[in-house]
C-alpha cells in the first residue's frame, strides 16, 4: 500500500516564497556581519585604488581639458570612481562563486533539498552580501573622496536614483552570474566564464573611467553592449542625477534581468540532469 | 502498513571524463575524449515501511549516498523507479522536501559563523512553520536533544558530536515523515554515537518518523534498525532482518587491548584468536556464538595487565566477503545436481 499523496504539505505561494527569500538576505547579513574585521579590511583596497586614482588623474594634468572630453570634472571623476568600485568590488569574484564550491564539495545536497528553489536561495544570500559590501564600499569611498578631492555637488535625489538603479543592476548581475555559475552543474570549474564576464563589465561597462573618455571605436563597442547600464549608468546618476537617464537606465537593467531569466530557467532546468555529487 | 518508500531496479551510472597524464596525455584527452562509466548503484529494489528503520549499510563506494541523493530528489536516475511518500523524488522535489529531512555526517546545513538558533528560526520560514507551532517544537527538540546551553553558541565553536545534534534536531523542526541519514556518527566519539543513536532511536519509536539509514558503523545498524539492505557496488547483497545479519555475519567480534607489559602469555579461550600481538598491543577475534563477548573480556582481563581496551565488529569488509562466500557457495550447491544430472540426462 502506497503512502497517502492529499496528507502531504505543499510548498505556498508567491508571497511565501518571498519571504523565504529574504529570510535568506538577512541571515546572510548576520552572518557576514560575524567578520568586520574581514570586511574593513576588503575596504583598504578601495582606499588604495583611489588614492592611486586621484593622482593619476591628477599626474595626467588634463586640468580644464578633462571636462571637455569626458563630460566630468576631476572631483566628479574620482566621485564617479567611488561609485563604480563599490558597485565591482560588492560582487562576488570569480572565486567566490559558490555554486561551483557547492558541487565540488557536496553541500548541493542540502541547498537542493529544500522546499525554496535552488536559484531563490542563491538570489537571497547573494542579494544579502552585496547590500553590505555596497553600503559599507560606497561609505568609505565617500570619505576618501571627501579627503581627497573635496566635496561635489551631491543629493539626496541622487543618491536615490543611483542607488535603485544600482539595486536593480544587482539582480540582472545575479541572473547573468548564476546562470553561468549553473553551467558548474556539468562542466565543474566555471572560474573562466565568471572572469571573462566579470572582465567584460570591468572594460566595456566603464568601471575606470565614463563612457565618453573612450576612444571613438571603443565607445562605440561599450555603447552597442548593455554592460554600460549595469556600472556606468548608475555611476553617471550618482554624479549627475537626472530623471530621463533615470528612467532609461532603470528600463534597461529591467530588461537586463527579464532577458537573463529565460536562459537561467533553461541551463538550470538542463544542469539539474547533471548534478553528480557523488560520493559521502 | 503502508509503504513510504518503494525503490524498483533504480540505477545510476556516472561519466567521468578520462583525462590522461603528462601535458601530452591532458592535450591528446582533448582532442579526443574518452569517459569512464561508473555504475554506482545497479538493479536496487527495496521498500520502507511507515514508521520503520531500514539500515543501508556499505563499504566505501558502495552507493549508498547516491541512493539517498536519487531518494530526495537531489539526483536523477539513469534507470528504474522510486517513489517517496508517493512522490517521484526528482520530479516533484519540493513537495517532497516539505515531508522529508535528510542529515548528512559530513556536511553540515548551520550556519557556520552563526548560533544553530539563528538556522532554527530560518528552517522554521524555509518549511512554512506557524510561529506558535515552531516554538513549541523547538522548545521540545531543545529539551529532549539538551541543546540549551548550545543555541547561543556560535556553530563553528561547538565539537562534532553537539554540532550533530543540532543537525539532527534542526532535521526534525518540520515534523518530517521521513528521515534520512548519511552517515550520522561519522567521526563521532563512543559516548557521542550512543547519544545520537538513542535520540534517533527515540524519534523513529515516539513519533513514528520511518528512518532511512547508511552507516559503516554496523553498532549504528545494530541498535537502530530492525532491518538492513547490504549493498557492495551498488547491488544489493542482503535484505533481511539485522537479527539475521548479526546471527550469520556479525557474531565475529574484534577486542583490541593496551597492554601495561610486553611479550605476555595469551590465555588460551575456546573461539578466541589472536589476530595480531605486537610489542604492547594484542588483537584478538571472539567468535561470539563459542565464546560471549563478556566472559571473553573477563577471561582476559583477569590474567593481562589491560591499560586499554576497544571492542569492535568486524569490519564490513569482511562481512561482505562472507556473504560473497555463501552466494558462491549457494551457487555450487544448485550446480552440483545440475552437473550431477548431465550423464543421465536424454
Amino acid at each position: 500500500m502506497a503512502a497517502d499523496r492529499q496528507a502531504l504539505r505543499r510548498p505556498g505561494g508567491l508571497l511565501l516564497t518571498a519571504g523565504k527569500v529574504w529570510a535568506v538576505l538577512c541571515i546572510t547579513l548576520r552572518s557576514r556581519l560575524a567578520y568586520v574585521g574581514e570586511l574593513l579590511l576588503r575596504t583598504l583596497f578601495l582606499i588604495l585604488i583611489l588614492f592611486t586614482f586621484t593622482q593619476l588623474w591628477h599626474a595626467t594634468n588634463l586640468g580644464k581639458n578633462v571636462l571637455v572630453a569626458t563630460g566630468f570634472t576631476i572631483q566628479e571623476l574620482i566621485w564617479y570612481l567611488v561609485f563604480t568600485e563599490a558597485l565591482m568590488l560588492s560582487a562576488a569574484n570569480a572565486r567566490e562563486i559558490e555554486v561551483d564550491s557547492e558541487v565540488r564539495s557536496g553541500d548541493i545536497a542540502y541547498r537542493l533539498g529544500r522546499p525554496l528553489p535552488y536559484p531563490l536561495f542563491h538570489l537571497g544570500a547573494r542579494l544579502g552580501e552585496r547590500l553590505l559590501r555596497f553600503g559599507l564600499y560606497l561609505l568609505v569611498g565617500m570619505v576618501v573622496a571627501l579627503v581627497v578631492v573635496g566635496p561635489i555637488q551631491l543629493s539626496l535625489a541622487g543618491l536615490w536614483l543611483s542607488c535603485s538603479v544600482a539595486l536593480v543592476s544587482f539582480v540582472g548581475d545575479w541572473i547573468w552570474t548564476f546562470a553561468i555559475s549553473v553551467t558548474s552543474f556539468w562542466i565543474e570549474d566555471t572560474f573562466g566564464l565568471h572572469l571573462l564576464y566579470r572582465r567584460a563589465l570591468m572594460i566595456l561597462g566603464g568601471m575606470l573611467i565614463p563612457l565618453s573618455a573612450y576612444p571613438e571605436w571603443l565607445g562605440h563597442i561599450a555603447r552597442a553592449l548593455p554592460f554600460q547600464y549595469l556600472v556606468y549608468y548608475p555611476a553617471r546618476l550618482f554624479v549627475h542625477p537626472d530623471g530621463q537617464v533615470w528612467l532609461l537606465a532603470l528600463g534597461a537593467n529591467l530588461a537586463i534581468a527579464l532577458a537573463g531569466l529565460l536562459p537561467l530557467l533553461v541551463i538550470y532546468r538542463i544542469g539539474l540532469r547533471f548534478v553528480s555529487t557523488q560520493g559521502g | 502498513m503502508p509503504q513510504v518508500v518503494e525503490v524498483h531496479n533504480l540505477q545510476k551510472t556516472f561519466r567521468r571524463r578520462v583525462r590522461g597524464a603528462g601535458v601530452r596525455g591532458i592535450l591528446r584527452s582533448y582532442l579526443h575524449t574518452e569517459w569512464h562509466s561508473v555504475e554506482a548503484v545497479h538493479d536496487l529494489s527495496f521498500a520502507i515501511e511507515q514508521g520503520e528503520a531500514l539500515a543501508l549499510i556499505g563499504p566505501n563506494g558502495a552507493g549508498k549516498s547516491t541512493t539517498i541523493k536519487m531518494l530526495t530528489g537531489i539526483l536523477y536516475p539513469t534507470t528504474g523507479e522510486a517513489r517517496v511518500l508517493g512522490l517521484v523524488p526528482w520530479h516533484e522535489r519540493t513537495m517532497l522536501a516539505m515531508n522529508i529531512a535528510t542529515v548528512f555526517g559530513q556536511r553540515s546545513q548551520l550556519w557556520y559563523h552563526l548560533p544553530a538558533g539563528e538556522t532554527f528560526d530560518l528552517l522554521a520560514r524555509i518549511y512554512e512553520l506557524k510561529p506558535a507551532a515552531y516554538r513549541e517544537r523547538r522548545a521540545e527538540l531543545v529539551r529532549r536533544f539538551e541543546l540549551e546551553p548550545l543555541l547561543a553558541t556560535a556553530v563553528r565553536k561547538l565539537s562534532l558530536g553537539q554540532r550533530m545534534r543540532c543537525e539532527i534536531a534542526a532535521a526534525l523542526l518540520h515534523r518530517p515523515q521521513i528521515l534520512f541519514l548519511d552517515e550520522p556518527t561519522i567521526g563521532l566519539d563512543v559516548i557521542a554515537k550512543q547519544t545520537i543513536r538513542s535520540l534517533i532511536g527515540e524519534m523513529n519509536r515516539n513519533e513514528g518518523v520511518a528512518v532511512l539509514l547508511t552507516s559503516h558503523d554496523a553498532g549504528d545498524i545494530e541498535r537502530l534498525c530492525k532491518r538492513v539492505v547490504v549493498i557492495n557496488q551498488g547491488t544489493v547483497m542482503f535484505d533481511d532482518r539485522v537479527s539475521t545479519l548479526r546471527r550469520r555475519y556479525l557474531r565475529r567480534k574484534v577486542i583490541d587491548l593496551r597492554l601495561r607489559d610486553v611479550d605476555m602469555q595469551v590465555p588460551v579461550l575456546a573461539g578466541v584468536e589472536v589476530v595480531k600481538a605486537k610489542g604492547y598491543g594484542l588483537k584478538l577475534e571472539v567468535d561470539t556464538d563459542i565464546q560471549p563477548i563478556e566472559r571473553a573480556v573477563a577471561a582476559l582481563m583477569a590474567v593481562l595487565p589491560v591499560a586499554d581496551i576497544t571492542i569492535e565488529d568486524a569490519p564490513l569488509e569482511e562481512i561482505i566477503a562472507a556473504m560473497y562466500r555463501d552466494q558462491a557457495d549457494s551457487l555450487r550447491m544448485t550446480a552440483t545436481p545440475a552437473l550431477a544430472d548431465g550423464p543421465h540426462g536424454s
